[in-house]
């Protein structure tokens, strides 16, 4: 039997093309960048990508066109559009990447684009230093955008609520309702997003003439690609040195303190803009990252005194936990050079790092990996279980976690969070060995691997222009599978099989 | 969205946040005198 009819495909054309149509408009900031530096090659490249966007976004839209598709969109609906959006911008919003010739082929311009989008981080191009400033723009507004949510994005824009739009929501991997309406709620994550690009971006700015010594003009757009990178947890930077071009400890700090905010679950800000202050300690993903940053922080303090080349605390706190919290929060900034990690971290030292980097940071939240709300369900869970077998037969215990509200810890809510960690681990293992069959050492091919994973972002020099192209291939799929929760793409391929199925045996049936 | 709870709200994190990295140098120092 046939998964979708006609009618559903015409749904998922319609939405699709909305979501590619609101896209097309963040390439006007990149053009007016490159207007106002006379950047005219990349102007024409833009131009190319902004009317190729929305075109084949206007075209879907018309294609999708039917008096009934806004009562029809159901789960199956919005799993697909959520991940055939996001299909369709990589290889779209790729195009000024290309045409720029900073990338080596079309591939390595989707690798840059998914890793935006997926807030990983990593990139390809060939000469980051010397990259036009409107293509730096727009690099780093995919990734602020993206950590975001290209679909919360779109939703943002609905001009009246639509039946069932949470379910495109929800699979982009977003399950939080901040207010009844998924419209309010995607425009209250862009309200409090938007107010801390311009703190994050002014405060940088402000450092960057003082403490640095960049120039205004130059100050103004490291600080806005900075804080896009910090907030949406990205990772990317104008320089090819990431964050040790600056070689200043207040900007290192300012984006600790702007990546650790990124991380937290948009739920969270919201109860605590609505004065619900106590949320912050009484939250359970607060509580659990909390306990793994400090367990992990005196672990690989003390792996890095075992190795001894950061003799003192300073050090200590700008290169260990620096990149301790730029991995656990998934964002990727890096103060030292990548091949640094092998002979600075030690072997334990990594260990540490890959195990944050799969942790990651707040679900409902700009941050990849297992995320901070699953890991504390499975260890109240397990601390449950022991409680139980120690308590008297006739008592019945319920598990409680608090989350925004109290919530009852049901089999249902623990299934999902062991299956996404199961699944997290499972494409973990598979990238590293992937990287193992290319030849790359196990150590070197499990940070990278748990870096796409999760979207974080470090690399400790695996991700290069010259790495084979399967591999390449191999971590853009791990990096959207990591960001889209799988469950989405799973449904996009269950679908495309399904279809395929159905025309061969349409083909192959006797009565043809 | 109240402009003043949005204000209130934001300084809270952003306080939150400093504490949490002031008792990871904390930490960096404890670790420094122990070893």
């Amino acid at each position: 039997m046939k998964a979708f009819k006609r009618n559903d495909w015409l749904t998922i054309f319609h939405y699709t093309g909305f979501i590619i149509t609101i896209t097309a408009i963040l390439f006007t900031l990149p053009i007016l960048v490159a207007l106002f530096n006379q950047e005219w090659s990349a102007l024409l490249d833009f131009l190319i990508g902004f009317s190729t966007t929305l075109i084949i976004g206007s075209t879907l839209r018309f294609v999708g066109l039917q008096r009934e598709t806004q009562k029809r969109l159901e789960w199956k609906h919005g799993l697909v559009i959520s991940s055939l959006s996001w299909l369709i911008l990589l290889i779209l919003c790729a195009i000024p990447y290309y045409l720029s010739q900073q990338y080596g082929s079309y591939l390595d311009a989707m690798f840059d684009v998914m890793s935006g989008f997926t807030t990983t981080g990593l990139t390809l191009a060939l000469d980051l230093d010397h990259m036009s400033i409107s293509l730096n723009v727009w690099r780093h507004m995919l990734t602020f955008v993206g950590g975001q949510g290209m679909v919360v994005l779109a939703l943002s824009f609905l001009f009246q609520q639509t039946q069932g739009a949470y379910k495109i929501y929800v699979g982009e991997g977003k399950d939080v309702e901040l207010v009844p309406n998924v419209k309010g709620t995607a425009r209250i994550i862009w309200v409090i997003s938007l107010i801390n690009l311009f703190i994050g971006t002014t405060f940088l700015t402000i450092i960057g003439i003082l403490q640095v010594g960049l120039q205004p003009l130059n100050a103004v757009l490291h600080g806005f690609c900075i804080f896009a990178s910090s907030w949406s947890t990205g990772g990317f930077a104008p320089s090819s040195m990431n964050m040790l071009f600056y070689h200043s400890f207040p900007y290192e700090l300012a984006t600790m303190l702007f990546f650790l905010l990124g991380a937290l679950n948009f739920g969270l800000h919201f109860a605590v803009i609505k004065r619900n202050k106590r949320e912050l300690y009484r939250n359970i993903e607060v509580q659990s990252t909390v306990i793994t940053v400090f367990i992990s922080a005196v672990l690989l303090l003390y792996a890095l005194s075992k190795i001894g080349l950061y003799d003192n605390a300073v050090l200590n706190f700008r290169k260990g936990i620096y990149h301790l919290l730029s991995a656990h929060t998934t964002t990727g900034f890096g103060t030292i050079y990548v091949r640094q990690f092998i002979s600075d971290f030690g072997e334990l030292g990594i260990l540490i790092l890959i195990i944050v980097m799969l942790i990651g940071g707040s679900a409902c939240s700009t941050a990849g990996g297992i995320k901070g709300l699953r890991i504390g369900i499975i260890f109240k869970s397990i601390l449950h279980e022991i409680k139980k077998s120690l308590s008297s037969e006739r008592r019945i215990l319920l598990a409680r976690y608090h989350h925004i509200r109290d919530n009852t810890l049901d089999d249902g809510i623990l299934k999902s969070s062991f299956v996404i960690a199961l699944l997290y681990i499972l494409l973990f293992t598979a990238t590293t060995f992937i990287g193992i069959r290319y030849g790359y050492p196990a150590i070197e091919a499990a940070f990278e691997a748990a870096s796409v994973t999760g979207n974080v972002g470090l690399s400790i020099g695996v991700t290069v222009p010259t790495m084979p192209s399967g591999l390449k291939i191999t971590y853009i799929f791990a990096m959207f599978l990591g960001r889209m929760e799988f469950m989405s793409v799973f449904a996009l391929i269950g679908i495309l099989i399904s279809e395929v199925k159905y025309l061969c045996l349409k083909k192959y049936s006797p009565s043809h | 969205m109240n402009f003043e709870k949005l204000l209130i709200g934001l300084i809270t994190e952003y306080l939150a946040s400093i504490l949490f990295l002031l008792l990871l140098g904390l930490l960096c120092y404890g670790i420094e005198v122990l070893i």
